[in-house]
């Protein structure tokens, strides 16, 4: 059985209708009464599968019908120096100066955790261990990731979200590492693009995907 | 153009005999799956383990990191076993279930082995609300298969009845 999920639109009796076209409601303000301006339930806006290697990755022109983005993928980097897991940024909006992010990592690899706090912000929101580095003998390895990030379109709030992260290691017996963080962008503007960019090597290789979501809550 | 998915693929619930919950016949035409779950045993505290396809070999890995009730950190790992996951709740009334979402990554892409995050709100065996493990995951199964069928299994111990399980199709245009 497939069911699609929250697409349920709101029917108002025809009562209510009658009640607002003869009164003193414009039609602009009395359609937005009735159909909620933001789309309901949960959608796929964009995928980036790379077919050849790219320094990054970018949505750009994100629609603002949602209320919540959500970005998943696999990642994997040309980046063979290191043994790990390699780190990734994003940027919103093309701001990759500065100190408009925060973040609050924890994660833990190897033998130990971090429990990191960036309270004095960043000019990124850093991705720990979401790709693969791109070993010998590891072709059909990636890096897991997604994140979400709420009220992406508001202009009263600075934006906030979060991820999880997860990518083997190949070193010390396949020792798996993963990373869960919560972050902030300082920012009033609406969230219009965004940008992934390796921390180490060339960039991503091909192979590397990610998708943008949209999820709805049909609320203005 | 956006296109709407997130699609309920199946789902089940605890029937009190059995510990053993499989999503079957997995169809082949999503990009990621997401399963969603809020289980307890029916008695004790028994281990929870996923599986895929079934394989109970040594093809998984993991690690997973977190904070317990008491606020002590959680880090641990495993190179040849799925994740054990020994916090599920037991049938004591009221009842104290706990929550945990898995995304699968590319489940059916044979050119990649597969990865899986997971996130969980874990209840203690005695229940009491405020023993809950806030947890999180990365778990790998070492295979390029594509993945048909999910193992959910708390061995010998049956779900209780208030479980639920849901599987999700995520699918990318």
């Amino acid at each position: 059985m497939t069911t699609h999920l929250g697409l349920q639109r709101i029917l108002l009796p025809s009562a209510q209708v009658s009640q607002l076209t003869t009164g003193a409601i414009t039609l602009p303000s009395a359609r937005g009464s009735f159909i909620p301006p933001e789309t309901s339930g949960y959608y796929s806006i964009a995928t980036t599968t790379l077919s050849s290697a790219s320094s990054t990755i970018t949505f750009n022109t994100i629609p603002t019908d949602f209320t919540d983005l959500e970005i998943r993928g696999l990642l994997k980097v040309d980046y063979t120096a290191g043994m790990r897991g390699i780190d990734c940024r994003m940027n919103f909006n093309g701001e990759a100066t500065g100190t408009n992010y925060t973040l609050h990592d924890f994660r833990g690899y190897g033998g130990g955790y971090d429990n990191a706090n960036s309270s004095n912000g960043t000019s990124r929101v850093l991705i720990y261990s979401g790709a693969m580095a791109n070993f010998s003998g590891y072709g059909s390895y990636y890096g897991a990731f997604q994140t979400q990030i709420f009220s992406y379109k508001k202009t009263d709030r600075y934006k906030t979200g979060y991820y999880i992260s997860s990518s083997e290691a190949a070193i010390n017996d396949n020792e798996h590492q993963v990373s869960y963080s919560g972050f902030g962008y300082k920012s009033l503007d609406p969230i219009t693009s965004i940008t992934f960019t390796a921390s180490y090597g060339t960039g991503f290789v091909a192979g590397t995907t990610l998708a943008l979501y949209g999820i709805g809550s049909g609320a203005s | 153009m956006a296109t709407v998915t997130y699609d309920l693929i199946a789902q089940a619930s605890g029937n009190g005999s059995t510990g053993t919950i499989t999503f079957s016949s997995i169809p082949q035409t999503y990009t990621d799956l997401r399963v969603v779950m809020n289980s307890m045993s029916g008695s004790g505290a028994p281990n929870q383990t996923i599986t895929f396809n079934g394989d109970g070999g040594s093809n998984y890995s993991y690690r997973v990191i977190g904070t317990s009730p008491s606020g002590t950190i959680y880090n641990t790992y495993g190179t040849s076993t799925p994740y054990i996951y020994n916090t599920i709740g037991t049938n004591i009334s009221p009842f104290s279930t706990s929550y945990r979402t898995l995304d699968i990554f590319s489940y059916r892409n044979t050119g990649v082995v597969k990865q899986v995050l997971e996130v969980e709100a874990a209840a203690t065996a005695n229940s009491t609300v405020a023993g809950v493990y806030s947890l999180q995951s990365g778990q790998l199964w070492r295979s390029t298969a594509a993945i048909t069928s999910i193992e959910i299994t708390i061995g010998a111990t049956a779900y209780a009845t208030v479980s639920e399980f849901r599987l999700f199709g995520i699918k990318a245009e």
